[in-house]
């Protein structure tokens, strides 16, 4: 029997992906974005609206979806943290609020496996039970561990609707452009010298098969999600083609956002010293799912961009 | 630098593996063990002139090495990961479990981990053991232990429970030994708190080679039986606390055999 699924931040690289996947599959895929790049198959609805404005809620009223996944957010710590804040959190907040509403069964929210926080007292491997900690030194990104934190709260509040929190560990592929994608197709990517945190990977096709995965009959709750395996950062600089400068800490304090050099908060800093890795068994057992692309072809993914 | 017996050490331990680009999932590398061992070698046979005793009673399979801590700048925890690498058949590769101030130091951060040494926290010592059969080394008395001021030389600390709670958690044996070695290498004769503060450091050592250089003092590590606790880890502490007090007394008559064992600090 053919889902009717809505994906909220459908233009993006996870989206795209994960809209083909359902649409393969023979799911009645409704897309939204407030972005209007880019062509989708004919059987898909496009939806040209903001999941912060009304446009959304008339989504939802023409879709009548089984289940909603919200991918839409914004990144980056240039932009203004106020309008990160209405996106990420208010709209991730308004979108579950709305989709319950509106009788939706079943809300897959993807988060990142960035809540955690790099920190340097830090266990390695963090199972779900670990609280989200990247408030302490990473304030700029509150408005994805408030949104996160969000989606279980309305698990105890609304047991009637599923509701799946994935946090999946770095995304890379050859569309996929999250922060960590961008830090490595710089030429010249600069390290923390003296530091070289472990890094998990995941390709984007294994990461749409698990947001896709979620949506299975009987999956609720919040689940890491991790790849094939895991490197130190500086494997993955240098198997994706990147010359790498490690540079020390204060100088990199100096240079943040000054002379060219992008901004990085201490946050992001921390991400650059102290590992941030998650254990993906309940997942796994939850759903069954593996990872099917390999460390070499994941890694080799994010090289082609060079 | 690498040399035979280097090579064959390190390719016999079994609880270090390594995926196609040379780490395992902790970040360790056997290259870069190797490499260290060659120079804890050095450390262990000509420097310190290291001898261990007892050193099969350490069983194969997941193990908790517990014992006193000194010396100021880890050396005792080199020198046991050296004597367990060199001296016991088969090798076996050690997890320390480590100052949580050290992933705060750059180069020290990455040496650390490429040799398989991890920041002291609970969940990283459960998964190792549960999940690798690993051998972990615990100083349960912490920077207590390691800050030691010669006043309190070869006296044990007070261990916390933790060590004990996971043991009984997860089945894993325990196994006492004594260092004897770290108060004379590097002797400290004040932790120096306020200029600790300063630094933010857990302490600064005064010692008579100013820097913690150590002295070539003569070691020896004394293993002792393995010690078995039942339990869940989620006793009441007065049914953990007498385990915690027998490791104590076994640490401390570890220490009088490796110090008869050892005869003079620096001679003899």
């Amino acid at each position: 029997m053919s889902r009717r699924i809505l994906v909220t931040g459908a233009a993006g690289a996870l989206g795209r992906l994960v809209v083909q996947m359902l649409h393969e599959a023979g799911d009645r895929v409704h897309a939204l974005d407030n972005r209007r790049e880019g062509q989708w198959p004919d059987a898909v609805a496009f939806h040209h609206a903001d999941v912060r404005k009304r446009g959304f809620d008339q989504a939802l009223r023409e879709a009548r979806p089984d289940a909603v996944i919200h991918l839409a957010r914004v990144r980056g710590f240039e932009i203004d943290p106020a309008f990160r804040h209405r996106v990420n959190y208010e709209g991730a907040t308004r979108a579950i609020d709305r989709s319950i509403a509106a009788g939706v069964k079943k809300i897959v929210l993807v988060s990142r496996h960035t809540v955690y926080g790099a920190l340097p007292d830090q266990a390695q491997f963090l199972t779900e039970e670990h609280p989200p900690s990247a408030g302490r030194t990473f304030p700029e990104i509150h408005d994805l561990v408030a949104a996160d934190l969000y989606a279980q709260g309305v698990m105890w509040r609304h047991p009637e609707t599923e509701t799946v929190v994935l946090r999946p560990v770095n995304i890379v592929g050859p569309t996929s452009r999250p922060l960590l994608a961008r830090y490595l197709e710089r030429p010249r990517t600069f390290t923390v010298a003296g530091f070289d945190p472990v890094y998990q990977v995941i390709h984007e096709r294994d990461a749409a098969r698990a947001v896709v995965g979620a949506l299975a009959p009987g999956v609720r709750g919040v689940f890491n999600v991790v790849g094939c395996g895991e490197v130190p950062l500086s494997v993955l600089v240098e198997e994706t083609g990147g010359d790498r400068i490690p540079m020390p800490e204060a100088l990199i304090k100096v240079l943040s956002g000054r002379l060219g050099f992008p901004k990085i908060p201490q946050g992001a800093i921390d991400f650059l010293k102290h590992p941030c890795t998650v254990d993906g068994a309940r997942f796994r057992d939850e759903t069954g799912f593996e990872a099917e692309v390999g460390l070499a072809e994941t890694l080799a993914s994010a090289r082609s961009r060079h | 630098m690498v040399d035979d017996e280097i090579r064959d050490r390190v390719g016999r331990l079994g609880d270090l593996r390594a995926n196609p680009y040379g780490y395992d999932r902790w970040g360790a590398s056997p290259a870069d063990a190797a490499r260290s061992l060659v120079v804890l070698r050095w450390l262990y046979r000509s420097y310190f002139r290291a001898e261990s005793s007892g050193i099969d009673n350490v069983p194969g399979g997941r193990v908790l090495l517990v014992g006193n801590h000194s010396g100021q700048l880890a050396y005792d925890g080199m020198m046991v990961c050296a004597a367990m690498m060199l001296d016991a058949e088969p090798p076996r590769f050690v997890r320390a479990m480590i100052e949580r101030f050290f992933a705060h130091v750059a180069y020290v951060n990455t040496l650390m981990t490429r040799t398989g040494q991890l920041t002291g926290v609970p969940a990283n010592c459960e998964r190792l053991l549960v999940e690798e059969d690993a051998a972990v080394l615990v100083f349960p008395e912490g920077e207590r232990g390691g800050g030691r001021v010669w006043k309190d030389r070869y006296k044990v600390m007070g261990f916390g429970q933790g060590f004990v709670r996971l043991a009984m958690r997860t089945s894993t044996p325990i196994v006492p030994f004594g260092f004897v070695g770290g108060e004379e290498m590097c002797p400290s004769f004040s932790r120096m708190k306020p200029v600790a503060r300063l630094l933010g450091v857990p302490y600064v050592p005064l010692t008579p080679t100013l820097l913690p250089v150590p002295l070539p003092a003569r070691v020896h590590v004394a293993f002792g039986e393995p010690m078995r606790f039942e339990g869940s880890g989620e006793e009441d502490d007065d049914v953990v606390l007498p385990a915690v007090s027998q490791v104590e007394e076994a640490v401390a008559s570890l220490l009088d055999r490796g110090l008869r064992l050892r005869g003079g600090a620096f001679f003899g």
